[in-house]
């Protein structure tokens, strides 16, 4: 390369980076697929830029365009993994599980701590029914995530919950995990105690109500709940009693809001459960 | 160690110390911003060019702050939470390390914590939607807030996603946040959601990426509410406001998800009186996003809408769709736009108080209304058809919303850029008061009288003959009432007379009573009947097929029979799908009545359903895998029971009238499902195909208004619009004449393409859906120019007739079969050009109407090689294909 190819390189260059931030536009999905096709002509070699056409096609749901890019992005770099990940999610949007599973275990034999991606390939494997497998990707999301969030220790539970028989310990431990990561979390909890109830360990489940924070556990629709379990229990007089509190509460409340779906549900089913306790 | 030795060594340290806290003192390059504010305490964020610990100092005035909260540990990322504040209390503030202050101590720097939860203070909050465009849209949407009164006691603000274009990036945030409202994030806590754009570098997964990194956001119910584990979704309070963030893009949305139970169990706990929510994929709109095919918006719309509603949500807000959309006061709609109808509203007006009243509810009230907002224009505008029938206004304008909460009132307002309020409206809480009012009264056929309140009307008293009377002896039979409409049977009104309707006694839902002889005028008039059979009157707009599920990738648009069965052997269950082109009723109609005429050839006795097609086909593509008839259809319209041979003419209900009412205002023409109610026992019909014209599928209908009263009327077709599929193009090469480019998305013209030789653009329309009679006063086309030119193109009548299937310029030669010029232009520029057409074309497109051969128009050259290059009709954005727009009388 002469100076006079150096110095218009160069030149290119210093306009190609002034140019970026605003290369993009901001608008429609179509604006941007025209500046972005625009920058593959000019960068046909970048597969960072087919990832990026991909999930504006992603987004759009135009899984077939999607994928084409991330195949574009694999073929110039075989090692762009985030093209490999994206190629299976998108494999899964579009139903192709088959599919989003093999890309997806091959994302992970290369980048085996991305939570994202044991957890989409957990996804994938619910679909396919493959229960245990689909646990064993959440527990490595959960081991790679610092802060995963509560829906992930659900899609665990729900996993196991799968399996026959019921592999209850192996679910309460992972929902206690959550809790320690999520202590008194609701939707934790709710989990803790359905599992609790599907496997008729109903002391647990009342003492896995008790961790809620006490807004939640002291509402009516907890109260509900609790005496449900204890009517199950054959504590007949604590039942009733939980019952007439879950009454209470909801003729406390002012009057519009006593007229709430969910308050008149749960009034409806404390009155129908105090008159099964009375018969 | 020696004295010296030592002396050194101290010495070497204190300069050390001299210079890393002097010579390179740090200099704040991101904030302050105030975060996670509750009634005690308040989250300081900034960022600093280098390494410091952090220290914020606050008081009670610029000049005394005498409290010190610091963080230990030297960072460029400060995050300090100060607690124990007093509720709803100003303060002012400085950050730094300990060495120094970095910024404020002046009257700038202050904040205000909000009040005990629960108790009702004047809030003002500004919301702004897919700002992030970092350029002087985004400025002039934020300098109109600042100069708009009370933004300078903005009580908090929420960003509502796509905050920073294009990908959410550090540095994108940096321009589009942090340099560009400076001011209202030193003294304004914000609050945010995540947009699709902040989640192309955000995972909500593991809370990581810019956005999670920039806000701190309560995961914990750090700002009251109940805890969610995650910063994603989250809810806080403010005063008697509560406020609940949803995650629409990256969080799992289905019903028995985290986020969902979340949200049932922070809803149950929650006891103020106002509830705003807001996520960033709108469950309402029609402008750059569709709710109706988007799963994301959806799914909000379908899972988290009914769960809200039973709660009493007041306000929902979103961005996404780069335009303002608001709509009425509302109530459990979750389905497809075409599914919307006037029972969805609980007020159908337009909640101001100098118009039809503001919108009222009781407090707490669940199902009672609430306003959708589409709040997505604080950084650009990018259109769309804005015309969700949800919809009070639909404004493809930059700006953003403004409300105002005080005890049961909320005012909300559209502040553009430039500083103008173009909608505004009013919720109010608490015992009604506010009798009914007459809206307005339509006569929609000669027997039939349609009533419409300001409000809800009570049905036992609304339904009451007696409580209305009507002058020159026209009697009141019978009474219907549903929301705030009211049908009356009617002995026979006269055409074009005016009548006067008195009403008394007729109360609201809470017992006031209409004003004493409450009355308003109306007009019977211009109620015309139009009908729809291929064959008839030259019309061939029909379009029919039926489909099968055993045969799910076929199609049978050619058959002369359409069918429905709910089992018919290896054909599996099978439907009809009919569309009838509607664009000759004029546009401003009020559709009053219709009816389908079917003839049944093959009877039976099972029940069949008409329902709303939510879903554009054509006739020779549409086959059961591409319809999927249960997800695609809308409303019922219609019922019959085909248990004898002949014609069925099936009158359509008020869904079916909103229907071919959108249809008209041009919404997505998807026709008619017809369905088996759950039977075997098939039905067979005549399609549009058969021979016999009159047992053709017939639509009749009835409308009021628009042009028909001689007014001239305009029409316009375009590829889809409407469910228009009547227009054709393509363009020919003389230097590759055996060729053709009828599926091309674009068309070109050009004096000289290199080796393609002169290329010419075809066009065609059908208009046979026009009257006979009509009398063309102007037409124009306009097209949609992508690739410019700087010289002149001219449009001629096309002497041959040509198909786009097939045209090449060896069989349409259209240099040789070029008739009179109807005009020209020069399209100098991209975008839409429009071109009128000369005396010669009107009278073209008249000879059209009056059933001459039409074969449509030629763009050329003028003698140029300065090619243009125009969106064809089969481009994917329906809005920019040729369109001819025709107005007659």
């Amino acid at each position: 390369m002469n100076a006079k190819s150096v110095f218009f390189a160069t030149i290119a260059a210093v306009l190609i980076a002034a140019v970026s931030p605003t290369v993009f536009s901001h608008g429609a999905a179509q604006d941007r697929l025209h500046r972005l096709e625009h920058e593959i002509e000019h960068h046909p070699d970048d597969p960072a830029l087919y990832v990026k056409r991909g999930r504006v096609y992603r987004d759009a749901e135009q899984w077939d365009n999607a994928l084409n890019d991330f195949v574009s992005a694999l073929k110039i770099d075989r090692q762009y993994h985030e093209a490999r990940y994206w190629q299976g999610e998108a494999l899964m949007q579009k139903g192709d599980l088959r599919g989003a599973e093999q890309v997806l275990k091959k994302y992970i034999t290369q980048v085996p701590d991305s939570p994202s991606g044991n957890r989409t390939l957990s996804q994938v494997l619910m679909q396919l029914h493959k229960y245990p497998q689909a646990a064993y990707y959440l527990d490595q999301t959960i081991q790679h995530d610092s802060r995963p969030p509560p829906q992930v220790f659900l899609e665990r539970a729900r996993a196991l919950a799968n399996i026959t028989p019921l592999p209850t310990r192996r679910i309460v431990a992972g929902l206690k995990k959550g809790l320690v990561k999520h202590p008194r979390n609701v939707v934790i909890i709710n989990e803790l105690v359905r599992i609790y109830e599907l496997a008729e360990q109903r002391d647990s489940a009342l003492a896995a109500i008790d961790l809620l924070p006490s807004r939640l556990r002291d509402s009516p629709k907890w109260l509900n709940r609790r005496a449900q379990i204890e009517m199950h229990r054959g504590h007949r007089k604590r039942a009733l009693d939980l019952y007439r509190q879950t009454i209470a509460k909801i003729d406390a409340l002012p009057e519009q809001r006593r007229r709430l779906p969910a308050f008149v549900h749960a009034r409806q089913a404390a009155e129908s459960g105090i008159s099964k306790l009375n018969l | 160690m020696s004295k010296n030795r030592r002396f050194l060594a101290y010495l070497s340290l204190a300069t050390a110390l001299f210079f890393s806290n002097n010579i390179f003192a740090a200099t704040v390059t991101r904030g302050p911003y105030l975060q996670t504010a509750s009634d005690t305490t308040m989250t300081f964020r900034w960022r600093t060019d280098s390494n410091t610990d952090s220290v914020v100092h606050i008081g009670s005035s610029p000049d005394n702050l005498n409290q010190a909260v610091s963080v230990a540990g030297n960072t460029t990322e400060h995050s300090v939470e100060v607690s124990g504040l007093k509720e709803h209390t100003q303060y002012y503030y400085s950050i730094g390390s300990s060495n120094e202050v970095l910024a404020g101590g002046d009257s700038r720097y202050r904040f205000t914590t909000s009040p005990v939860p629960g108790t009702s203070v004047a809030t003002r909050v500004w919301l702004i939607g897919d700002a992030g465009t970092a350029d002087s849209n985004q400025a002039a949407v934020y300098n109109a807030y600042l100069n708009y009164p009370g933004a300078d006691n903005t009580d908090l603000w929420i960003m509502l996603g796509d905050n920073a274009y294009n990908n959410g990036t550090d540095s994108e945030y940096q321009r589009a946040v942090f340099d560009m409202y400076p001011e209202l994030l030193r003294h304004s806590p914000v609050w945010a959601t995540l947009g699709n754009h902040d989640g192309h570098r955000a995972d909500s997964s593991t809370e990581s990426g810019p956005y999670y990194d920039i806000f701190t956001l309560p995961r914990n119910g750090e700002a009251g509410g109940v805890a969610s584990g995650t910063e994603a979704y989250y809810s806080f309070d403010y005063g008697d406001i509560h406020f609940i963030c949803l995650d629409s893009y990256d969080s799992d949305r289905s019903v028995n998800g985290a986020m969902m139970t979340w949200l049932e169990n922070d809803l149950s706990a929650n006891d103020k009186n106002w509830l705003v929510a807001f996520w960033h994929h709108p469950p309402y709109t029609k402008g750059s996003h569709n709710s109706d095919s988007e799963s994301a918006l959806r799914e909000m719309r379908e899972v988290a809408l009914p769960i809200l509603e039973d709660y009493g949500v007041d306000l929902v807000l979103s961005g996404h769709s780069h335009s303002y959309e608001r709509s009425y006061f509302i109530d459990s709609h979750y389905g497809n736009s075409s599914t919307f109808s006037p029972a969805h509203q609980i007020d159908g007006g337009d909640g101001r108080e100098d118009g039809s009243g503001a919108y009222h509810k009781d407090s707490g009230q669940a199902h009672a209304g609430t306003v959708y907002t589409v709040a997505g224009s604080s950084g650009k505008t990018t259109g769309g058809a804005l015309d969700h029938p949800a919809m009070f206004t639909s404004r493809n304008e930059l700006g953003s919303v403004v409300l105002d909460i005080y005890d049961n009132r909320l005012d909300a307002v559209f502040l553009r850029s430039d500083g103008s309020v173009t909608d505004y409206y009013t919720v109010t809480k608490g015992v009604d008061t506010t009798p009914p009012a007459l809206d307005r009264v339509v006569a929609s056929n000669d027997i039939e009288v349609e009533v419409f309140f300001s409000e809800p009307v009570d049905s036992a008293t609304a339904e009451n003959p007696n409580h209305y009377s009507l002058d020159k002896g026209v009697e009141v039979e019978s009474v219907s009432a549903a929301g705030n409409a009211v049908t009356l049977t009617t002995s026979g009104l006269s055409e074009g007379e005016t009548y006067t309707l008195t009403v008394n006694n007729v109360e609201d839902v809470n017992g006031n009573v209409i004003a004493a002889n409450s009355q308003a005028d109306f007009r019977y008039s211009n109620i015309q009947t139009v009908s729809f059979q291929d064959g008839v009157n030259n019309y061939t707009g029909t379009r029919d097929t039926w489909i099968g599920s055993g045969v799910g990738d076929r199609n049978f648009g050619a058959e002369t029979s359409l069918q429905a069965d709910g089992a018919d052997g290896g054909n599996g269950e099978t439907a009809s799908l009919v569309a009838w082109d509607l664009s000759a009723i004029p546009a401003g109609a009020t559709i009053t009545g219709a009816r389908v005429e079917l003839t049944v050839y093959g009877v039976s006795n099972d029940s069949y359903t008409l329902y709303a097609g939510d879903k554009s086909w054509s006739e020779n593509s549409a086959t059961w895998n591409s319809q999927d008839p249960y997800n695609s259809r809308g409303g019922v319209i219609g019922r019959f029971v085909p248990s004898s041979n002949g014609t069925h003419s099936i009158p359509l209900n008020a869904t079916g009238i909103a229907t071919l009412q959108e249809w008209v205002d041009g919404g997505i023409n998807g026709g008619v499902y017809i369905m088996t109610g759950g039977g075997s026992d098939g039905l067979d019909m005549r399609s549009s195909e058969y021979s016999v014209i009159s047992e053709r599928p017939r639509l009749v209908v009835s409308y009021a208004g628009g042009g028909s009263s001689g007014e001239p009327v305009t029409v316009q077709f375009q590829q889809a619009l409407g469910g228009y599929t009547g227009a054709e193009d393509t363009y020919v090469a003389s230097g590759s004449t055996d060729r053709q480019w009828g599926g091309s998305s674009a068309l070109l013209a050009d004096g000289n393409d290199w080796g393609n030789g002169e290329l010419i653009s075809l066009l065609k329309w059908d208009v046979s859906s026009l009257p006979v009679g009509a009398n063309v006063i102007s037409a124009s086309i306009t097209l949609q120019v992508f690739n410019r030119s700087n010289d002149t193109y001219n449009l001629w009548e096309m002497l041959a007739g040509w198909s786009e299937a097939s045209a090449t310029w060896d069989n349409t030669d259209p240099a040789a079969n070029r008739g009179a010029q109807v005009g020209s232009f020069n399209p100098t520029s991209t975008g839409a050009v429009t071109i009128n057409f000369n005396a010669t074309g009107i009278a073209l497109v008249q000879r059209w109407i009056e059933g001459a051969e039409n074969n449509g128009i030629t763009v050329q050259s003028g003698g140029t090689s300065d090619g243009i290059d125009i969106r064809s009709s089969e481009y994917d954005t329906q809005s920019q294909r040729p369109l001819l727009t025709i107005t007659y009388e």
